[in-house]
């Protein structure tokens, strides 16, 4: 029997999150799964601005719940100080998660080659199976390649990369 | 809960025990959410750069093709067990890239895969093929490691 109890969404506060939220919501909805959504406050910055940091991993975290309501899903806010992807990697070990659910920004072209360096991270290590999932936000227009994108397209492109910095709308 | 996000679901596997688990998570998933499972094995023709003989090209091609007809017999079989309809794919090519290209191109919801046998180093988790998969898809990826708790047990 392979069945996910508990699924542990790893979250920071960008935008490109949210697709992760929305399949590890959706697969815990399906398999009838509890979520712990985790927001690991990078431990270089807990010095300066940690406040600030814990605030945005609540928002985060809140977020998860929101998603989780609307579907009937269980969620736990779940707030860590360290190295992102050891600490995830540790806590769904140590807690008995079936599986992690994470982001990635999506990306084009060369760009496309790279994976966030805690998604990486986290995939290699983890001993816990990983979904990996990329960011809607920053993908390409679908079937075209960068040279053939008229001016207007080629603006939204543009618009879709920065948008891999926003953060959840209030 | 049947699931409108979930529809498709492609299990790429290349028949090793690695894949096993996999398999099974992938069907577990397709299960509970009333998808269809394409159960994908990609013919690595990497070989060609390496043989010069045509038989011994020959030889390793059906070789190849008779692991893949195993590789996803299995898939089917769990599949049977669980009530989950299977179609089988063999495809040819670099293994990450046709993957890839078969779930993008005929939008699968997601792709589940092991981290694949023969390549996969015993120290980190995950093999090359798996990773380029990760680096790439668009479409979701879930990777079942192969060394878990529960898989220690048995080993």
């Amino acid at each position: 029997m392979t069945g996910f109890k508990k699924i542990a969404i790893a979250i920071d506060g960008s935008i490109n999150s949210r697709d992760a939220v929305d399949a590890g919501i959706e697969l815990a909805g399906v398999t009838n799964a509890s979520v712990d959504a985790i927001y690991v406050i990078h431990s270089s910055l807990t010095k300066s601005n940690s406040s600030s940091l814990s605030e945005e991993g609540k928002k985060a975290t809140d977020y998860v719940k929101n998603e989780g309501e609307e579907k009937g899903v269980d969620v736990k806010s779940v707030i860590l100080e360290g190295n992102p992807a050891e600490k995830i990697i540790e806590y769904a070990e140590k807690n008995d998660a079936d599986l992690v659910v994470m982001g990635t920004k999506g990306h084009s072209g060369i760009k496309r080659f790279m994976l966030g360096s805690v998604a990486e991270n986290v995939v290699r290590h983890s001993m816990v199976p990983v979904m990996i999932v990329q960011s809607k936000f920053t993908q390409p227009v679908e079937g075209k390649r960068a040279g053939k994108l008229s001016n207007e397209e080629m603006r939204e492109q543009k618009l879709r990369e920065k948008r891999e910095h926003v953060k959840y709308p209030d | 809960m049947k699931s409108r996000v979930y529809q498709k679901i492609m299990i790429a596997t290349d028949g090793s025990q690695n894949s096993m688990k996999a398999v099974a998570s992938g069907i577990e998933i397709a299960k509970l959410s009333g998808a269809k499972v394409y159960a994908v094995y990609v013919v690595d023709t990497s070989y060609k750069k390496y043989l010069a003989d045509f038989e011994d090209k020959e030889k390793v091609h059906e070789h190849l093709v008779n692991q893949g007809k195993d590789a996803i017999s299995h898939v089917e079989k769990a599949g049977e067990m669980k009530k989950v309809q299977v179609e089988p794919v063999i495809i040819e090519g670099n293994p990450a890239v046709e993957i890839v290209n078969y779930a993008e191109e005929n939008n699968m919801d997601m792709i589940v895969m092991g981290t694949m046998g023969v390549t996969a180093s015993r120290k980190l988790s995950i093999g090359s093929v798996a990773e380029n998969v990760v680096r790439t898809s668009k479409v979701q990826v879930l990777v079942v490691q192969r060394y878990t708790p529960t898989s220690q047990n048995n080993e």
